[in-house]
């Protein structure tokens, strides 16, 4: 496995906040990174020092360039949706498609219009004249049927309906994932997700909370149904957050041995949504 | 190459105006050269006796009856002016407003490359297909004025199309763009670097900064040196590109007299490089022009505010 993404102390500041505290951070090739976090927590400047749109201090490497000196070099192996896609109003799909196959060599038309076919868009419709949702499947058809090695998806869904949100989805993992490509999504609806994710990063206040592949954290993480008599022999063990379910506490612990756990009650991996309330309202407590 | 071609054609999709604007002013003056031809001449003053007028000029001054290709000239240029300048306000400006720059960007374009084809085209696309619409509305002209010497039952060959040199027309029109697209280098640089530098307003930022230095200028110094620096880069080509001296005039003139056909010269006589490709205010505007450029280019770049 080889390492496409290498932050060393990237840090970024606007004025006198630090949108990104100094973070340290490698992503391998092959992966689906969820990167999760609240609002303003860091994760489009993340994004943006990834994808060479802003300055930033410290060193980061992707693919062996350097994002913000190289980044026409960059575009050739990675593509980006930037928060909601925005494509400009004027252009018309066929024109969207004729530019994107001549300016990017791994571009692939029928795969886009293999995509397409699957909408309602019209070829000779122009943006200005698809509904929000349409825009959105136009995009994602252009780059999904660009060949590239990293794919960033910023809030790709916003706007869909559920319908096309699954699907989108399915596809990505079905028609474009492979072991040679990489994957960075954000998203608010992280339970739609979490399944096709190999890998999880939680930022908040522009620091990197958590960052770990699914596996390690089935291990680390474990929730607990804990009844009303146990609650103070699961509070003894120091639980990161505490939540009440019909009148039963469910717990979650980091990094306590699963043995001890199941003294308790039920064991079960965190879903991706309670394990991120639960570090977020841990930390900040 | 590809890429360069691809974002031509890009800039042509986004500004149909390039365009529709000197076709819409083609059309009204068809129009009205409609109107004037069939109706006001027919009713009022007879196609024979404009026959006859055209008939009383003798052979060598017949030229003269183009001479409102210049008019034409004129009009359709500040029609172009007019739409560069709108052009250029929102060329690296529009895309940042409505966050579709990061769609460009997202592709493997350097931000050079998407700057310089802006720059081209407004100093040759669109110039060029002002060109075309120019002679193409001349000839309609011509067809038209045909049809009214062929009503009025003179020869429409040896009173229009023989004396009226096409080519040298054509020609003519063609250099014209041409100089002035190349004085106009800096002036296309200002503007593309106060579209790359605004967040907001770019008209402000194209206008405000010259007429505040020119003001300054006069309350500190009492002098108008920039005023007339502008004035000159807006209209001063025409004496450095085209040659109207005394002495052609006097050939010209000799050749009108004596009926001398050959002495009369052509249009393209007055097309003289030389001054404006040896002036020191051609090559300093284009130093200028490429330190505008450079900093919309280097804005562009490296400024961060999606």
């Amino acid at each position: 496995m080889s390492v496409l993404i290498k932050a060393d102390q990237v840090a970024k500041s606007y004025g006198s906040t630090q949108a990104l505290k100094p973070s340290s951070f490698a992503i391998e090739e092959g992966r689906i990174l969820g990167l999760i976090g609240p609002n303003g927590a860091g994760k489009t400047t993340a994004l943006k020092a990834i994808l060479g749109l802003t300055p930033f201090e410290g060193s980061l490497e992707v693919l062996g360039f350097n994002p913000y000196r190289q980044r026409a070099e960059l575009m050739k192996d990675v593509c980006f949706i930037a928060d909601v896609a925005i494509l400009p109003r004027w252009i018309k799909v066929s024109q969207a498609l004729d530019f994107v196959e001549t300016v990017h060599p791994r571009f692939h038309r029928e795969k886009a219009m293999a995509f397409l076919e699957k909408t309602e868009i019209s070829l000779n419709k122009k943006v200005k004249q698809l509904s929000k949702g349409m825009v959105v499947q136009l995009h994602l058809a252009l780059v999904m049927a660009i060949d590239a090695r990293l794919l960033v998806l910023d809030e790709p869904t916003l706007g869909l309906d559920i319908l096309f949100r699954k699907s989108f989805y399915e596809s990505l993992l079905n028609d474009y994932f492979d072991e040679k490509r990489t994957i960075i999504i954000t998203t608010h609806q992280v339970e739609e997700i979490e399944n096709l994710l190999t890998d999880l990063m939680f930022i908040q206040h522009g620091k990197i909370v958590l960052h770990a592949s699914m596996e390690a954290v089935a291990d680390r993480y474990s929730e607990v149904m804990v009844t009303a008599e146990m609650r103070e022999q699961g509070l003894a063990m120091s639980p990161i957050h505490t939540r009440e379910v019909f009148g039963r506490h469910v717990m979650l612990f980091e990094d306590v041995p699963q043995e001890k756990l199941s003294a308790l009650g039920e064991l079960r991996v965190p879903s991706v949504a309670d394990l991120f309330v639960g570090k977020m309202q841990g930390v900040s407590a | 190459m590809k890429t360069v071609v691809a974002l031509l054609k890009r800039e042509v999709w986004e500004n149909p105006a390039f365009y529709v604007a000197p076709l819409v002013v083609a059309a009204l003056i068809l129009l009205s050269g409609i109107y004037n031809a069939f109706y006001v001449v027919s009713k009022y003053v007879g196609y024979e006796r404009v026959v006859t007028l055209l008939g009383t000029i003798p052979e060598a001054a017949r030229p003269v009856i183009y001479s409102w290709w210049p008019l034409l000239l004129i009009v359709f240029n500040l029609v172009m002016v007019a739409v560069i300048a709108f052009y250029l306000m929102d060329s690296l400006y529009a895309d940042r407003k409505d966050r579709s720059i990061l769609f460009w960007k997202s592709l493997p374009v350097p931000d050079s490359t998407t700057v310089l084809s802006k720059l081209v085209t407004a100093l040759v696309t669109v110039p060029a297909i002002t060109v075309a619409v120019t002679v193409g509305s001349a000839l309609v002209l011509m067809i038209m004025a045909t049809l009214i010497i062929w009503f009025g039952g003179g020869s429409a060959w040896a009173l229009l199309w023989k004396p009226v040199p096409l080519i040298d027309g054509t020609l003519f029109v063609a250099y014209a763009f041409l100089v002035q697209s190349l004085w106009y280098v800096p002036l296309v640089g200002w503007v593309m670097l106060a579209s790359a530098w605004a967040r907001r307003a770019p008209f402000m930022w194209t206008v405000l900064p010259p007429i505040g230095l020119v003001l300054l200028e006069q309350m500190l110094l009492r002098t108008e040196r920039f005023a007339e620096l502008l004035g000159e880069r807006i209209v001063g080509v025409i004496p450095l590109a085209f040659q109207v001296d005394d002495d052609k005039w006097e050939v010209m003139w000799e050749g009108f007299q004596s009926g001398d056909a050959e002495n009369v010269g052509r249009v393209t006589d007055v097309i003289d490089p030389t001054p404006l490709l040896t002036s020191p205010q051609l090559w300093t505007g284009f130093v200028v022009g490429a330190l505008f450029v450079a900093a919309a280019i280097w804005l562009r770049r490296y400024r961060d505010e999606t």
